[in-house]
Protein backbone atom coordinates (compact mmCIF):
# COMPACT_ATOMS: atom_id res chain seq x y z
CA UNK A 1 0.00 0.00 0.00
CA UNK A 2 2.16 2.81 -0.94
CA UNK A 3 2.71 5.58 -3.63
CA UNK A 4 5.47 5.18 -5.60
CA UNK A 5 6.88 8.09 -7.17
CA UNK A 6 7.37 7.39 -10.90
CA UNK A 7 9.15 10.82 -12.34
CA UNK A 8 9.80 13.32 -9.56
CA UNK A 9 9.03 16.93 -9.88
CA UNK A 10 10.64 19.90 -8.91
CA UNK A 11 10.57 19.58 -5.35
CA UNK A 12 8.15 16.89 -3.51
CA UNK A 13 8.33 16.38 0.25
CA UNK A 14 5.87 15.05 2.86
CA UNK A 15 4.92 17.70 5.14
CA UNK A 16 3.11 17.87 8.34
CA UNK A 17 1.92 20.95 10.96
CA UNK A 18 4.66 23.20 11.79
CA UNK A 19 6.36 21.82 14.55
CA UNK A 20 5.70 24.15 17.25
CA UNK A 21 7.69 24.66 20.47
CA UNK A 22 11.13 23.99 19.74
CA UNK A 23 12.24 27.96 17.83
CA UNK A 24 13.59 28.19 21.21
CA UNK A 25 16.13 25.64 20.24
CA UNK A 26 16.81 26.38 16.81
CA UNK A 27 14.86 24.54 15.24
CA UNK A 28 12.25 25.79 12.61
CA UNK A 29 8.77 25.45 12.35
CA UNK A 30 8.41 23.72 8.88
CA UNK A 31 5.21 22.26 7.67
CA UNK A 32 3.03 22.62 4.93
CA UNK A 33 3.88 26.09 3.16
CA UNK A 34 -0.35 26.46 2.48
CA UNK A 35 -1.59 25.22 5.57
CA UNK A 36 -5.08 25.80 4.24
CA UNK A 37 -4.62 23.36 1.37
CA UNK A 38 -3.29 21.26 3.73
CA UNK A 39 -6.04 20.84 5.81
CA UNK A 40 -8.43 20.84 2.83
CA UNK A 41 -6.95 17.63 1.36
CA UNK A 42 -6.80 16.15 4.88
CA UNK A 43 -10.64 17.22 5.44
CA UNK A 44 -11.41 16.08 1.83
CA UNK A 45 -10.46 12.63 2.97
CA UNK A 46 -11.09 12.08 6.08
CA UNK A 47 -8.51 12.90 7.85
CA UNK A 48 -7.10 14.80 10.87
CA UNK A 49 -5.65 17.87 10.28
CA UNK A 50 -2.65 16.54 11.94
CA UNK A 51 -2.07 14.40 9.30
CA UNK A 52 1.13 14.51 6.80
CA UNK A 53 0.26 15.26 3.29
CA UNK A 54 2.67 14.92 0.03
CA UNK A 55 3.43 18.68 -0.57
CA UNK A 56 4.62 19.56 -4.88
CA UNK A 57 5.99 22.44 -6.05
CA UNK A 58 4.78 23.10 -10.27
CA UNK A 59 5.60 20.63 -12.31
CA UNK A 60 4.72 18.05 -9.54
CA UNK A 61 5.88 14.58 -9.71
CA UNK A 62 3.77 11.48 -11.52
CA UNK A 63 2.78 8.85 -8.90
CA UNK A 64 1.58 5.87 -9.35
CA UNK A 65 -1.01 3.70 -6.78
CA UNK A 66 -0.32 0.12 -5.20
CA UNK A 67 -3.75 -0.08 -3.42
CA UNK A 68 -6.57 1.53 -3.61
CA UNK A 69 -7.77 4.07 -1.81
CA UNK A 70 -9.51 7.54 -1.31
CA UNK A 71 -7.43 10.44 -1.77
CA UNK A 72 -7.61 14.45 -2.48
CA UNK A 73 -5.51 17.22 -4.08
CA UNK A 74 -5.94 20.86 -2.99
CA UNK A 75 -3.66 24.31 -3.22
CA UNK A 76 -2.98 25.19 -7.02
CA UNK A 77 -5.73 25.11 -8.94
CA UNK A 78 -5.22 21.96 -11.18
CA UNK A 79 -6.31 19.31 -13.21
CA UNK A 80 -4.64 15.86 -12.68
CA UNK A 81 -4.78 12.85 -15.26
CA UNK A 82 -5.53 10.04 -13.26
CA UNK A 83 -5.17 7.02 -16.07
CA UNK A 84 -7.36 8.45 -18.99
CA UNK A 85 -9.51 10.50 -16.93
CA UNK A 86 -9.11 13.82 -15.68
CA UNK A 87 -10.16 14.79 -12.12
CA UNK A 88 -10.22 17.89 -10.01
CA UNK A 89 -8.91 19.73 -7.38
CA UNK A 90 -10.60 19.99 -4.15
CA UNK A 91 -12.42 17.09 -4.71
CA UNK A 92 -12.73 13.54 -2.91
CA UNK A 93 -11.58 10.64 -5.55
CA UNK A 94 -11.59 6.84 -5.36
CA UNK A 95 -8.49 5.09 -7.11
CA UNK A 96 -8.03 2.12 -8.09
CA UNK A 97 -4.37 0.15 -7.78
CA UNK A 98 -2.40 0.10 -9.85
CA UNK A 99 -3.61 3.50 -11.10
CA UNK A 100 -0.76 6.66 -12.37
CA UNK A 101 -1.74 10.06 -11.40
CA UNK A 102 -0.33 13.27 -13.11
CA UNK A 103 -0.35 16.91 -13.05
CA UNK A 104 -1.03 19.47 -15.59
CA UNK A 105 0.28 23.06 -15.36
CA UNK A 106 -2.14 24.95 -12.60
CA UNK A 107 -4.13 27.93 -13.99
CA UNK A 108 -3.43 29.28 -10.21
CA UNK A 109 -1.57 28.41 -7.63
CA UNK A 110 2.10 27.12 -7.07
CA UNK A 111 2.45 23.92 -4.34
CA UNK A 112 -0.05 21.17 -4.87
CA UNK A 113 -1.18 19.05 -1.89
CA UNK A 114 -2.30 15.04 -1.79
CA UNK A 115 -3.65 13.80 0.81
CA UNK A 116 -4.52 10.03 1.33
CA UNK A 117 -7.26 8.59 3.53
CA UNK A 118 -5.74 7.52 6.86
CA UNK A 119 -2.80 9.08 6.08
CA UNK A 120 0.91 8.09 5.21
CA UNK A 121 2.73 6.24 7.26
CA UNK A 122 6.18 8.03 8.15
CA UNK A 123 9.38 6.10 9.29
CA UNK A 124 12.23 6.96 10.56
CA UNK A 125 14.56 4.80 8.50
CA UNK A 126 12.68 5.64 5.24
CA UNK A 127 10.54 8.63 4.33
CA UNK A 128 10.54 11.44 7.01
CA UNK A 129 8.67 14.55 6.99
CA UNK A 130 10.92 17.39 4.58
CA UNK A 131 12.94 14.70 3.26
CA UNK A 132 13.13 15.78 -0.90
CA UNK A 133 11.58 12.59 -2.61
CA UNK A 134 13.16 11.23 -5.48
CA UNK A 135 12.25 8.93 -8.60
CA UNK A 136 11.62 5.51 -7.25
CA UNK A 137 10.73 6.38 -4.26
CA UNK A 138 7.87 5.42 -2.48
CA UNK A 139 5.76 6.26 0.63
CA UNK A 140 3.00 3.85 2.73
CA UNK A 141 -0.13 4.46 3.78
CA UNK A 142 -3.06 3.38 5.75
CA UNK A 143 -5.64 1.20 3.58
CA UNK A 144 -9.01 1.39 5.08
CA UNK A 145 -10.66 -1.12 3.20
CA UNK A 146 -13.07 0.87 0.81
CA UNK A 147 -14.09 -2.70 -0.63
CA UNK A 148 -16.04 -2.22 -3.87
CA UNK A 149 -15.10 1.11 -6.05
CA UNK A 150 -18.25 3.01 -6.52
CA UNK A 151 -17.36 6.11 -8.04
CA UNK A 152 -14.23 7.70 -9.32
CA UNK A 153 -15.02 11.25 -7.88
CA UNK A 154 -17.50 11.35 -5.22
CA UNK A 155 -19.07 14.22 -7.12
CA UNK A 156 -18.86 17.30 -5.23
CA UNK A 157 -16.36 20.01 -4.58
CA UNK A 158 -14.82 21.80 -1.62
CA UNK A 159 -15.01 25.59 -2.87
CA UNK A 160 -11.61 27.33 -1.63
CA UNK A 161 -11.36 30.08 -3.58
CA UNK A 162 -12.70 32.63 -0.75
CA UNK A 163 -9.48 31.07 1.17
CA UNK A 164 -6.72 32.74 -1.73
CA UNK A 165 -5.85 36.16 -3.02
CA UNK A 166 -3.59 37.43 -5.51
CA UNK A 167 -3.08 41.01 -5.87
CA UNK A 168 -2.17 41.95 -2.56
CA UNK A 169 -0.91 41.07 0.51
CA UNK A 170 -1.91 42.33 3.75
CA UNK A 171 1.10 43.25 6.50
CA UNK A 172 0.93 44.24 10.08
CA UNK A 173 3.79 47.32 10.64
CA UNK A 174 6.97 45.73 12.38
CA UNK A 175 9.73 47.25 15.04
CA UNK A 176 11.83 48.26 12.34
CA UNK A 177 9.28 50.21 10.32
CA UNK A 178 10.27 53.38 11.11
CA UNK A 179 13.96 52.73 9.08
CA UNK A 180 12.05 53.74 5.77
CA UNK A 181 12.91 56.84 4.28
CA UNK A 182 9.05 59.34 5.01
CA UNK A 183 8.90 59.29 0.96
CA UNK A 184 8.89 55.58 1.09
CA UNK A 185 6.03 55.21 3.83
CA UNK A 186 3.85 57.13 1.65
CA UNK A 187 4.52 55.95 -1.56
CA UNK A 188 4.84 52.04 -0.12
CA UNK A 189 1.14 50.80 -1.27
CA UNK A 190 1.85 51.66 -4.67
CA UNK A 191 4.61 49.49 -4.89
CA UNK A 192 5.60 46.16 -6.78
CA UNK A 193 7.05 43.65 -5.37
CA UNK A 194 7.88 40.20 -7.68
CA UNK A 195 9.00 37.07 -6.49
CA UNK A 196 12.88 36.51 -6.98
CA UNK A 197 13.70 33.27 -8.51
CA UNK A 198 16.20 32.87 -5.73
CA UNK A 199 13.09 31.84 -3.79
CA UNK A 200 12.22 28.72 -1.54
CA UNK A 201 10.63 27.06 1.55
CA UNK A 202 13.12 29.28 3.52
CA UNK A 203 11.87 32.57 2.50
CA UNK A 204 11.25 34.35 -0.60
CA UNK A 205 13.68 37.11 -2.18
CA UNK A 206 11.32 40.10 -3.30
CA UNK A 207 12.55 42.38 -6.01
CA UNK A 208 11.11 46.14 -6.51
CA UNK A 209 12.38 49.07 -6.53
CA UNK A 210 15.55 49.47 -3.80
CA UNK A 211 13.71 50.65 -1.03
CA UNK A 212 15.09 53.62 0.51
CA UNK A 213 16.02 53.55 4.19
CA UNK A 214 18.47 54.75 7.22
CA UNK A 215 21.07 52.06 8.15
CA UNK A 216 19.95 51.64 11.41
CA UNK A 217 22.72 51.12 14.19
CA UNK A 218 23.70 47.31 14.60
CA UNK A 219 20.58 44.96 15.43
CA UNK A 220 21.22 42.38 18.23
CA UNK A 221 19.55 39.27 16.76
CA UNK A 222 15.86 37.87 18.09
CA UNK A 223 13.67 35.88 16.94
CA UNK A 224 11.47 35.93 13.66
CA UNK A 225 8.43 34.44 12.48
CA UNK A 226 6.67 32.64 9.48
CA UNK A 227 5.94 36.20 7.51
CA UNK A 228 8.81 38.12 8.76
CA UNK A 229 9.78 40.79 6.15
CA UNK A 230 13.00 41.32 6.89
CA UNK A 231 14.58 44.72 5.01
CA UNK A 232 18.43 43.42 3.45
CA UNK A 233 20.75 46.77 3.22
CA UNK A 234 20.51 46.62 -0.46
CA UNK A 235 16.80 47.88 0.02
CA UNK A 236 15.11 44.02 -0.94
CA UNK A 237 13.14 42.72 1.02
CA UNK A 238 13.25 38.89 2.10
CA UNK A 239 10.04 37.15 3.33
CA UNK A 240 10.40 34.52 6.31
CA UNK A 241 8.35 31.07 5.07
CA UNK A 242 8.30 27.59 6.40
CA UNK A 243 11.64 26.49 6.69
CA UNK A 244 12.98 29.86 8.09
CA UNK A 245 15.76 30.57 10.42
CA UNK A 246 14.89 31.09 14.12
CA UNK A 247 16.45 34.66 14.68
CA UNK A 248 17.70 37.10 12.63
CA UNK A 249 19.46 40.44 13.01
CA UNK A 250 17.90 42.44 9.93
CA UNK A 251 15.33 45.34 10.26
CA UNK A 252 12.28 44.07 10.38
CA UNK A 253 9.80 46.53 8.73
CA UNK A 254 6.83 43.78 8.93
CA UNK A 255 4.90 40.62 8.76
CA UNK A 256 2.72 38.85 6.59
CA UNK A 257 -0.52 38.58 8.91
CA UNK A 258 -1.17 34.34 8.98
CA UNK A 259 -4.36 34.97 7.18
CA UNK A 260 -2.58 35.36 4.30
CA UNK A 261 0.37 33.42 4.43
CA UNK A 262 -1.63 30.41 2.05
CA UNK A 263 -1.86 33.34 -0.48
CA UNK A 264 1.71 33.81 -0.45
CA UNK A 265 2.85 30.80 -0.56
CA UNK A 266 0.75 30.15 -3.47
CA UNK A 267 2.53 32.73 -5.60
CA UNK A 268 4.90 31.73 -7.97
CA UNK A 269 8.06 32.58 -9.21
CA UNK A 270 7.87 35.64 -11.27
CA UNK A 271 4.66 36.65 -10.02
CA UNK A 272 4.31 40.39 -8.07
CA UNK A 273 1.78 41.47 -5.77
CA UNK A 274 1.49 44.69 -3.60
CA UNK A 275 1.55 45.36 0.05
CA UNK A 276 -1.46 46.96 2.26
CA UNK A 277 -0.66 47.45 5.99
CA UNK A 278 -3.06 46.59 8.62
CA UNK A 279 -3.45 47.10 11.97
CA UNK A 280 -3.10 43.97 14.52
CA UNK A 281 -6.55 44.58 15.27
CA UNK A 282 -7.70 43.57 11.96
CA UNK A 283 -5.14 41.19 11.19
CA UNK A 284 -6.84 38.95 14.55
CA UNK A 285 -10.17 39.44 13.08
CA UNK A 286 -9.39 38.21 9.73
CA UNK A 287 -7.68 35.15 11.21
CA UNK A 288 -10.68 34.37 13.23
CA UNK A 289 -12.74 34.75 10.08
CA UNK A 290 -11.02 32.55 7.99
CA UNK A 291 -10.87 29.99 10.56
CA UNK A 292 -14.06 29.53 11.10
CA UNK A 293 -14.78 29.62 7.37
CA UNK A 294 -12.01 26.66 6.77
CA UNK A 295 -13.42 24.85 10.14
CA UNK A 296 -16.87 25.62 8.27
CA UNK A 297 -16.09 23.23 5.30
CA UNK A 298 -14.22 20.40 7.26
CA UNK A 299 -17.14 19.52 9.08
CA UNK A 300 -18.93 19.69 5.87
CA UNK A 301 -16.45 17.51 4.12
CA UNK A 302 -16.41 15.41 7.13
CA UNK A 303 -20.30 15.10 6.93
CA UNK A 304 -20.43 14.30 3.35
CA UNK A 305 -18.06 11.57 3.47
CA UNK A 306 -19.74 10.00 6.47
CA UNK A 307 -23.48 10.59 4.01
CA UNK A 308 -21.24 9.04 1.36
CA UNK A 309 -20.01 6.28 3.21
CA UNK A 310 -23.34 5.24 4.91
CA UNK A 311 -25.16 5.12 1.49
CA UNK A 312 -22.93 2.74 -0.17
CA UNK B 1 18.92 42.95 42.26
CA UNK B 2 19.19 45.64 39.61
CA UNK B 3 17.32 48.98 39.13
CA UNK B 4 14.55 47.97 36.56
CA UNK B 5 15.71 48.29 32.91
CA UNK B 6 13.23 50.27 30.38
CA UNK B 7 11.94 47.64 27.88
CA UNK B 8 9.83 47.45 24.71
CA UNK B 9 6.78 45.86 23.81
CA UNK B 10 5.37 45.28 20.18
CA UNK B 11 3.98 42.72 17.64
CA UNK B 12 6.24 40.83 15.67
CA UNK B 13 3.28 39.04 13.94
CA UNK B 14 -0.79 38.93 14.91
CA UNK B 15 0.69 35.21 17.05
CA UNK B 16 4.26 36.38 18.17
CA UNK B 17 4.96 39.39 20.74
CA UNK B 18 8.69 40.34 21.53
CA UNK B 19 9.95 42.10 24.87
CA UNK B 20 12.83 43.80 24.10
CA UNK B 21 15.45 45.13 26.69
CA UNK B 22 17.07 47.10 24.38
CA UNK B 23 20.97 48.10 24.77
CA UNK B 24 24.05 46.45 23.40
CA UNK B 25 25.24 42.67 24.36
CA UNK B 26 25.68 42.15 28.46
CA UNK B 27 25.11 39.62 31.03
CA UNK B 28 23.59 41.17 33.01
CA UNK B 29 20.74 42.64 30.41
CA UNK B 30 20.91 38.50 29.23
CA UNK B 31 20.03 37.51 33.25
CA UNK B 32 16.79 39.65 33.02
CA UNK B 33 15.88 37.70 29.98
CA UNK B 34 16.54 34.32 31.18
CA UNK B 35 14.70 35.20 34.58
CA UNK B 36 11.93 36.67 32.42
CA UNK B 37 12.02 33.22 30.79
CA UNK B 38 12.02 31.14 33.41
CA UNK B 39 9.07 33.61 35.20
CA UNK B 40 6.92 33.14 31.97
CA UNK B 41 7.21 29.06 31.81
CA UNK B 42 6.33 29.14 35.86
CA UNK B 43 2.95 30.88 35.26
CA UNK B 44 2.06 29.40 31.46
CA UNK B 45 -1.16 30.76 29.80
CA UNK B 46 -3.06 28.43 27.71
CA UNK B 47 -1.98 29.30 23.99
CA UNK B 48 1.77 29.91 24.81
CA UNK B 49 3.59 27.51 22.31
CA UNK B 50 7.14 29.06 22.16
CA UNK B 51 9.23 31.43 24.69
CA UNK B 52 12.21 32.04 22.66
CA UNK B 53 15.01 33.90 24.45
CA UNK B 54 17.58 36.55 22.62
CA UNK B 55 20.26 38.70 23.90
CA UNK B 56 18.34 41.08 24.83
CA UNK B 57 14.86 40.08 24.36
CA UNK B 58 11.99 37.41 24.93
CA UNK B 59 9.83 36.58 22.40
CA UNK B 60 6.63 34.64 23.26
CA UNK B 61 4.78 32.74 20.71
CA UNK B 62 0.84 32.14 20.65
CA UNK B 63 -1.81 30.54 19.05
CA UNK B 64 -4.37 32.75 18.33
CA UNK B 65 -7.37 30.68 18.48
CA UNK B 66 -6.47 28.79 21.55
CA UNK B 67 -6.17 32.01 23.48
CA UNK B 68 -9.04 33.81 21.79
CA UNK B 69 -10.87 30.42 23.20
CA UNK B 70 -10.17 31.71 26.67
CA UNK B 71 -11.56 35.02 25.90
CA UNK B 72 -14.13 33.73 25.08
CA UNK B 73 -14.55 31.91 28.32
CA UNK B 74 -13.57 34.70 30.31
CA UNK B 75 -16.35 36.82 29.14
CA UNK B 76 -13.56 39.33 27.68
CA UNK B 77 -13.68 41.05 24.06
CA UNK B 78 -10.09 42.60 24.00
CA UNK B 79 -7.76 41.70 21.27
CA UNK B 80 -6.17 39.02 21.80
CA UNK B 81 -2.46 40.00 21.42
CA UNK B 82 -3.06 42.32 24.37
CA UNK B 83 -4.37 39.12 26.93
CA UNK B 84 -0.49 37.98 26.24
CA UNK B 85 0.73 41.51 26.51
CA UNK B 86 -0.38 41.89 29.59
CA UNK B 87 0.43 38.25 31.08
CA UNK B 88 4.31 39.36 29.66
CA UNK B 89 4.48 42.90 31.85
CA UNK B 90 3.04 41.10 34.41
CA UNK B 91 5.74 38.65 34.73
CA UNK B 92 8.75 41.28 33.73
CA UNK B 93 7.47 43.20 36.99
CA UNK B 94 7.44 40.38 38.93
CA UNK B 95 11.28 39.13 38.61
CA UNK B 96 11.16 37.86 41.72
CA UNK B 97 12.68 34.76 41.14
CA UNK B 98 16.13 34.16 41.39
CA UNK B 99 18.85 33.72 38.81
CA UNK B 100 18.52 29.31 37.83
CA UNK B 101 19.81 29.09 34.80
CA UNK B 102 22.20 26.26 34.98
CA UNK B 103 25.84 26.96 35.71
CA UNK B 104 27.66 23.38 34.17
CA UNK B 105 30.36 24.17 32.82
CA UNK B 106 31.34 22.23 29.38
CA UNK B 107 34.88 21.57 28.03
CA UNK B 108 35.15 21.67 24.22
CA UNK B 109 37.61 20.29 22.61
CA UNK B 110 38.87 22.54 19.72
CA UNK B 111 42.03 21.72 16.89
CA UNK B 112 42.96 25.06 15.96
CA UNK B 113 44.88 23.86 13.15
CA UNK B 114 45.15 26.03 9.89
CA UNK B 115 43.55 23.26 8.01
CA UNK B 116 40.12 23.27 10.10
CA UNK B 117 40.83 26.62 11.38
CA UNK B 118 40.90 28.40 8.05
CA UNK B 119 40.62 31.90 9.11
CA UNK B 120 42.94 31.96 12.19
CA UNK B 121 45.68 33.09 10.34
CA UNK B 122 43.66 36.04 9.04
CA UNK B 123 42.54 36.78 12.45
CA UNK B 124 46.02 36.67 13.50
CA UNK B 125 47.56 39.26 11.23
CA UNK B 126 44.37 41.46 12.11
CA UNK B 127 45.59 41.99 15.51
CA UNK B 128 49.17 41.41 14.74
CA UNK B 129 49.31 38.33 16.75
CA UNK B 130 50.34 35.19 16.58
CA UNK B 131 48.09 32.09 15.69
CA UNK B 132 49.42 30.56 19.48
CA UNK B 133 48.27 34.62 20.65
CA UNK B 134 45.11 33.53 19.24
CA UNK B 135 44.65 30.04 20.66
CA UNK B 136 45.94 31.40 24.00
CA UNK B 137 43.05 34.50 24.09
CA UNK B 138 40.45 32.39 22.84
CA UNK B 139 40.66 29.69 25.47
CA UNK B 140 41.43 31.75 28.36
CA UNK B 141 37.72 32.53 28.97
CA UNK B 142 34.97 31.32 30.06
CA UNK B 143 31.80 32.11 27.91
CA UNK B 144 28.14 32.08 28.70
CA UNK B 145 25.61 30.69 25.81
CA UNK B 146 23.59 33.74 25.54
CA UNK B 147 20.78 32.37 23.18
CA UNK B 148 20.41 29.38 20.82
CA UNK B 149 19.17 30.56 17.26
CA UNK B 150 20.20 30.53 13.47
CA UNK B 151 20.40 26.51 13.20
CA UNK B 152 19.17 23.69 15.50
CA UNK B 153 21.76 23.45 18.26
CA UNK B 154 23.77 26.55 17.42
CA UNK B 155 24.70 28.54 20.65
CA UNK B 156 25.69 32.44 20.75
CA UNK B 157 28.19 32.45 22.99
CA UNK B 158 30.47 35.60 24.55
CA UNK B 159 31.64 37.50 25.26
CA UNK B 160 35.25 37.19 23.57
CA UNK B 161 37.94 38.93 24.24
CA UNK B 162 38.67 42.56 22.27
CA UNK B 163 42.04 41.75 20.93
CA UNK B 164 40.50 39.04 19.02
CA UNK B 165 37.10 40.47 17.90
CA UNK B 166 37.08 40.52 14.24
CA UNK B 167 34.07 41.51 12.25
CA UNK B 168 32.05 38.61 10.05
CA UNK B 169 33.25 37.96 6.44
CA UNK B 170 30.94 40.42 4.09
CA UNK B 171 30.13 37.30 2.01
CA UNK B 172 29.25 34.65 3.52
CA UNK B 173 30.93 31.35 2.60
CA UNK B 174 28.44 28.98 1.02
CA UNK B 175 29.91 26.86 2.91
CA UNK B 176 30.97 25.79 6.54
CA UNK B 177 31.31 22.34 8.03
CA UNK B 178 29.48 20.96 11.26
CA UNK B 179 31.76 21.20 14.04
CA UNK B 180 33.63 24.78 13.03
CA UNK B 181 34.54 27.24 15.26
CA UNK B 182 33.52 30.54 14.81
CA UNK B 183 33.90 34.45 15.80
CA UNK B 184 32.07 37.62 15.04
CA UNK B 185 32.51 40.37 16.56
CA UNK B 186 32.17 39.85 20.42
CA UNK B 187 30.56 36.69 19.51
CA UNK B 188 32.13 32.83 19.45
CA UNK B 189 29.84 29.99 18.32
CA UNK B 190 29.97 26.34 16.65
CA UNK B 191 28.59 25.22 13.51
CA UNK B 192 26.14 22.03 14.43
CA UNK B 193 26.07 20.95 10.73
CA UNK B 194 27.33 22.19 7.31
CA UNK B 195 25.77 25.57 6.52
CA UNK B 196 26.32 28.42 4.62
CA UNK B 197 28.02 31.20 7.08
CA UNK B 198 30.00 34.17 7.34
CA UNK B 199 31.76 33.93 11.19
CA UNK B 200 35.71 33.90 10.98
CA UNK B 201 36.34 30.27 11.28
CA UNK B 202 39.39 29.61 13.53
CA UNK B 203 38.83 26.22 14.91
CA UNK B 204 37.02 23.04 14.70
CA UNK B 205 35.36 20.40 17.10
CA UNK B 206 34.99 16.67 16.84
CA UNK B 207 32.56 16.93 19.47
CA UNK B 208 28.56 16.90 18.16
CA UNK B 209 26.69 19.76 19.57
CA UNK B 210 23.28 18.02 18.96
CA UNK B 211 22.20 14.11 19.31
CA UNK B 212 19.83 11.89 17.58
CA UNK B 213 16.80 12.42 19.89
CA UNK B 214 17.41 16.52 18.95
CA UNK B 215 19.09 17.09 22.53
CA UNK B 216 20.99 20.09 22.38
CA UNK B 217 24.21 20.18 24.18
CA UNK B 218 24.98 23.78 24.60
CA UNK B 219 21.26 25.76 26.14
CA UNK B 220 21.45 29.23 27.56
CA UNK B 221 22.81 29.87 30.69
CA UNK B 222 25.42 26.95 29.97
CA UNK B 223 28.88 28.04 30.67
CA UNK B 224 31.98 26.92 27.93
CA UNK B 225 35.80 26.45 27.85
CA UNK B 226 37.56 25.52 24.90
CA UNK B 227 40.76 23.19 25.15
CA UNK B 228 43.19 23.17 22.75
CA UNK B 229 43.55 19.57 20.95
CA UNK B 230 45.95 18.77 18.31
CA UNK B 231 45.47 17.49 14.52
CA UNK B 232 46.17 14.21 15.90
CA UNK B 233 44.05 13.97 18.85
CA UNK B 234 41.09 15.68 16.51
CA UNK B 235 41.17 13.53 13.84
CA UNK B 236 41.55 10.39 16.53
CA UNK B 237 38.01 11.34 17.79
CA UNK B 238 36.27 12.10 15.11
CA UNK B 239 37.02 8.66 13.60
Amino acid sequence: MSIQIIKSGILDSIQGLPIIGKQHEGFSPGGSMDLIAHRIANALVGNKKEAAVLEMHVPAAILLFTKETLFAFSGAATTATLDNETVYCNQPIIVNAGSTLSFNNPANGARIYVAVQGGFILKKDRIQKNDVLATGHSFDYHFEGIGQLHALSLGWTANTQEFYRSNNIRCIQGPNFNVLDTNEIDQFQNKRFEIDVQSNRMGFRLISTPIQHAVPTALLSTAVTKGTLQLTPSGQIIVLMADHQTTGGYPRIGTVISADIASLAQMHIGSSFGITWVSIEEAESLLLQQESNLQQLENACKFRLQEYFSEK
Amino acid sequence: MSAKLPYQLYSISDQAITLDFGGPISEETNDRVHRLVASLQQNMLPGITDIIPAYNSVTVVYDYMTVYQQQLKNKNSLPVYTLVEQWIENNVNLQSIENEHDKKEIIIPVCYDKSVGIDIEFVAKSHALSIEQVIELHTAKIYRVFMNGFLPGFAYMGIVDPAIQTPRHDIPRPLVTAGSVGIAGVQTGIYPCNSPGGWQIIGKTPLPLIDENESLLLTPGSLVKFNAISLLSFEKLIK
